[in-house]
């Protein structure tokens, strides 16, 4: 499959600072990609050019080939949900829908539907937004974003301001709409918001590309220790240590290198040790992530 | 563009603001109408017209109405909405700048109603014919084009200065402060500023050295036009957040 989203080359200075700095990725078709870095490192302004908000100061960004002020129906191709776009508090939300149904040339009856599929009532859509929480407002976001029934979707910080039940909502809606053969591009400064839902990663540290590419990518290969818990562990560092294996002695238990979990457990039942436990040790996402990232949160 | 202008026309009609611009109006010109058609004692044909002529009051509260709504774009990020659907700056200005000037339109006309039978009750018994329907509909006509393109001058105001506060300070010192100055002491100058105009175009306010009427008409189009297409120029070159 092709690419629903090509970024190349992108650079944009905003007077003598640079936003972004010659960023290139792709975002896979019908794949749901993260897009990850520390606050301010430059997401929703990449975000901004390729929805054609902003203007690149070099590079291009295009949206099924296509800049977005040139595709032929943008509500249509591609649904965004951005913090900066707003909602006059004093209109209710079905209202602010019914107006970019129109825009959009699309039923009004379009409106109560995206309302639906966000969960919010009928009562709640009736209501000023300025009543709104968050959350609904997270929630009206992507109602906005659903309207044209778009192929791709772009969320800048979605989970924003949710509470834990809100995330879980979230996440079930993007699987949901994934599952449905969307394009999904989210970006989120917290790992483990999109961990679980998204299948590739984009990783931006101060405008530059870190890393790109599957999230199990991100999740570190190889096992890089295994943690052994024994009764006795005398006779079994030695039998560790002498079939090659980088052993670190601890109160109880040992951080094995160099061998896998099989071969100690074999070391183990020649020697007669009784395991009480023996896991492998992985570097976690959000290690890895905050070593991608430089350390900064 | 029918749907971006019916998406313009939703939004006004599902705020408060321009009911609130309305009652404002209603309320100055009730009064305004009231107290010159009591204490003026309009004794001619003429006078009575003028005395019940509202949208020389309105145009300046529908200017500031047009600025408040492409402002209030900005202020609560409801423009990135828009560009998203309608990426075109162009089509999308153009649109807003098309409902206010139909929002004025109606505004001038049911105002300018209610003033005509507030105020020709009350000078009845004032010597004097009355004005005839063609003068009323004529005042009504004129009265409607000035508002019109007032609402589209804010509009285009409004596009181009972002902030509203900014915008509305703004365009309240230029009319007010500026451009007062200017008709007071250069007429020949004032004549072809937005009040200047616009008074020259309404038969109530024929300010000193005026423009004719149709002078008055093209004076006022020409600043809606050339604010527009500031507008959209400075827009090129702009981000929105």
């Amino acid at each position: 499959m092709g690419a629903a989203i090509e970024v190349e080359g992108l650079t944009k200075r905003f007077g003598a600072v640079t936003a972004i700095d010659d960023l290139s990725f792709s975002v896979r078709e019908g794949a749901v990609t993260g897009f990850l870095g520390p606050n301010g490192a430059g997401k929703t302004t990449t975000l901004r050019i390729v929805l054609g908000l902003a203007g690149a100061t070099s590079g291009r960004a295009v949206v099924q080939g296509k800049p977005y002020d040139q595709l032929d129906d943008p509500a249509g191709t591609v649904g965004a949900s951005l913090e900066a776009a707003g909602f006059h508090p004093g209109r209710s939300g079905r209202d602010h829908l019914r107006a970019l149904c129109a825009m959009a040339r699309l039923p009004m009856s379009r409106a109560d539907e995206v309302l639906r599929i966000v969960d919010l009532d009928e009562k709640a859509g009736a209501r000023r937004v300025g009543g709104y929480s968050m959350g609904m407002r997270q929630r009206l976001h992507l109602a906005a974003a659903l309207l044209g029934d778009p192929a791709i979707l772009i969320l800048d910080e979605p989970a924003n301001g949710l509470d834990p039940q809100g995330i879980r909502w979230l996440r079930e809606t993007l699987r949901g709409l994934a599952k449905e053969g969307r394009t999904v591009l989210v970006s989120s400064h917290v790992l483990s918001e999109v961990a679980q839902t998204a299948d590739d990663v984009v990783v931006i540290a101060r405008g530059r590309l870190v890393d790109q590419g599957p999230v199990e990518r991100l999740s570190g290969g190889e096992a890089a220790a295994v943690i052994v818990r024994a009764g006795e562990l005398g006779a079994l560092t030695a039998a560790l240590e002498a079939t090659g294996g980088d052993v670190e002695r601890n109160d109880g238990w040992l951080r094995v290198r160099n061998l896998d979990a099989p071969a100690i457990g074999a070391a183990a039942l020649a020697q007669g040790v009784a395991l009480h436990a023996l896991y492998e040790e992985r570097a976690s996402l959000e290690d890895v992530f905050l070593r991608l990232t430089g350390g900064e949160r | 563009m029918t749907g971006l202008l019916r998406a313009e026309l939703i939004k006004l009609r599902t705020t408060r603001t321009a009911l609130g611009f309305a009652l404002i109006s209603l309320l100055l010109v009730v009064t305004i109408v009231t107290l010159v058609s009591l204490l003026d004692d309009p004794s001619t044909t003429e006078d009575k017209r003028n005395a019940i002529e509202s949208s020389g009051v309105i145009a300046t509260i529908l200017i500031i109405f047009g600025v408040v709504g492409a402002t209030g774009e900005h202020r609560h990020g409801t423009i990135t909405s828009t560009f998203l659907i309608v990426p075109d700056r162009v089509r999308a200005t153009l649109s807003k700048l098309l409902a206010y000037a139909a929002a004025g339109v109606l505004f001038a006309v049911l105002i300018q109603i209610v003033a005509a039978a507030i105020g020709l009750t009350l000078v009845s018994g004032e010597p004097g014919a009355a004005p005839g329907a063609g003068d009323l509909l004529e005042m009504t006509g004129l009265g409607a084009l000035a508002c019109a393109l007032s609402a589209a001058l804010g509009v285009a105001v409004g596009a181009l200065i972002r902030n509203q506060v900014a915008a509305v300070v703004g365009a309240l010192a230029w009319l007010f402060i500026l451009e007062s100055t200017l008709i007071g002491l250069v007429p020949s100058v004032g004549r072809f500023t937005v009040s200047g105009a616009t008074s020259s175009l309404l038969p109530s306010m024929q300010i000193d050295d005026g423009l004719s009427q149709v002078a008055g008409g093209l004076v006022l189009l020409a600043w809606v036009l050339v604010l527009s297409a500031a507008a959209v120029l400075a827009d090129r070159a702009r981000d929105v957040t």
